[in-house]
């Protein structure tokens, strides 16, 4: 028998929440609030409350999937991104900058947040960034 | 503080008497739940008070019923305060948990967490550590019974109105353990508006803590919006021990409103 | 009591009135909302006199907050 309260941080959104996971033998089975962490203090909204549901949801996308023929179908990391960096080359090369947009994510870290924008201005050369919290 | 609870779960699990123990742990800047297995590794054990006595207290009892479901044949031990006493025999009632497979350790509340939980018994029957504070009636409870019912309304709508209908109140009740809950039923409770239909939603759950809520304060606790839940399901253990002369955790057996059992058909 | 069709289904319809009374009460809305009589399918008169009574009451008590509630809502 193995049951761990693992403390981590709520990737919903950048709130940061803390919360433990409960596993036992080696499955998520509920999420507990921290009383300590600083910016929830034992409180969740309604989607913190539920994140152990996701994490081992068979719809979870594990891969990356790619439209053949109409059809998504999975495909390798490398083919994936060497298809959209070749498009977005051919794209952009056609139709100028503004014809690419790029959307970020508020499951994504600052960091990775911050490089997202950094790639479409200084390397593909457009503003157009948007992130989901703002729809 | 935690010498003696620490010396006597020890002994529990070096005799073999339990699996493991359910308790508090200090780890990574958080104080949270832990399920002790060896004897010899209870050096982060803590009581659950960080800042202020008890605020950092977990739903033990509701995250013992996880493990005992996978587990029904181990014994497990559980650290209690008076109100986790009162829910582990609510919960034997409602066949949750086998009261064979359950040892509890006992600690005793100290009097400024009895104050601010107007606890009617801030201790177990049995404690190793801390002493028996005074008990405490509940004030808030006095202070809505003295306003107008009209100014009661007013004053309930204005609370529930800050619902953001997280369901928190629920998922850290010890005492919710349906399988199904009306709270999610769309024929009873719309879905898609905040705040929810109210003061429907928040009665609904009251009326389901009729016969179960044990006085533990988490769900006032977890509430995002500070609504004074715990208030409001005090009030509703008044109603039925005035009415029934029975009070979940304190009484002897089932709850008056139980439909299955004796209790509906006497 | 007791003697119901749906077995226990009064006694048990009896304590959950007693309680919701006064929970009623303690959340600002009027008691006298709520009434539970028991009448059977052959005391006609019985029940016209108990809904004439208790629609009177409802009237002299006015609008239910519930309603005003709801109306702020829709607004």
């Amino acid at each position: 028998m193995d049951y761990r309260t693992v403390p981590t941080t709520c990737t919903y959104c950048g709130c940061g929440c803390n919360f433990f996971l409960e596993v036992l033998d080696g499955r998520i089975i509920g999420t507990i609030p921290s009383k300590s962490g600083p910016a929830n203090q034992g409180k969740l909204c309604i989607k913190g409350w539920h994140v152990h549901q996701f994490v081992q949801s068979p719809e979870r996308l594990t891969r990356p999937l790619l439209r053949k023929n109409g059809n998504l179908s999975e495909v390798s990391w490398d083919e994936a991104l060497d298809y959209t960096a070749s498009r977005l080359k051919e794209i952009t090369s056609a139709h100028g900058s503004d014809s690419a947009g790029f959307f970020a994510s508020a499951k994504l870290t600052n960091e990775e947040n911050y490089l997202i924008q950094k790639f479409a201005r200084a390397a593909v050369g457009t503003n157009n960034v948007d992130h989901c919290a703002r729809l | 503080m935690t010498q003696n609870v620490k010396k006597k779960v020890k002994e529990l699990l070096e005799s073999g008497k339990i699996k493991g123990f359910l308790g508090l742990c200090q780890k990574n800047g958080h104080i949270g739940p832990h399920l002790f297995c060896d004897p010899d590794d209870l050096e982060s054990m803590v009581l659950g008070d960080e800042e202020r006595p008890g605020d950092s207290r977990y739903p033990l009892n509701k995250l013992l019923i996880h493990i005992a479901r996978s587990y029904p044949d181990e014994t497990f031990g559980v650290l209690v305060r008076g109100c986790d006493e009162r829910g582990l025999k609510t919960l034997y009632t409602w066949n949750q948990l086998n009261p064979d497979k359950v040892i509890p350790v006992g600690v005793a509340c100290p009097q400024e967490l009895a104050d601010a939980c107007e606890c009617l018994r801030p201790y177990p029957e049995e404690f190793v550590e801390g002493e028996r504070a005074e008990e405490r009636s509940s004030a808030s409870v006095t202070k809505i019974s003295g306003l107008d019912v009209k100014d009661r309304f007013t004053s309930w709508m204005k609370e529930f109105a800050r619902c953001i209908k997280c369901y928190g109140c629920r998922d850290i009740c010890p005492m919710c353990f349906c399988n199904e809950c009306s709270l999610e039923a769309e024929e009873l409770i719309h879905t898609g508006e905040l705040p929810p239909e109210i003061p429907i939603f928040h009665l609904v759950r009251a009326v389901h803590m009729a016969g179960r809520c044990i006085d533990c304060g988490l769900c006032n606790e977890v509430c995002p919006a500070d609504i004074p839940l715990r208030t409001l399901y005090k009030k509703v253990a008044d109603i039925i021990d005035e009415e029934f002369n029975y009070r979940p955790g304190y009484s002897e057996g089932k709850s008056p409103l139980n439909i299955l059992g004796s209790a509906a058909e006497e | 009591m007791g003697d119901c069709h749906y077995l226990y289904g009064n006694v048990a319809t009896e304590k959950r009135v007693r309680f919701l009374k006064k929970l009623l009460a303690f959340s600002g809305i009027e008691e006298e909302r709520l009434r539970c009589k028991w009448v059977s399918s052959a005391e006609a008169s019985e029940f016209v006199e108990e809904m004439q009574d208790f629609t009177e009451t409802l009237r002299a008590l006015g609008p239910s907050p519930l309603k005003q509630a709801g109306a702020q809502r829709a607004a």
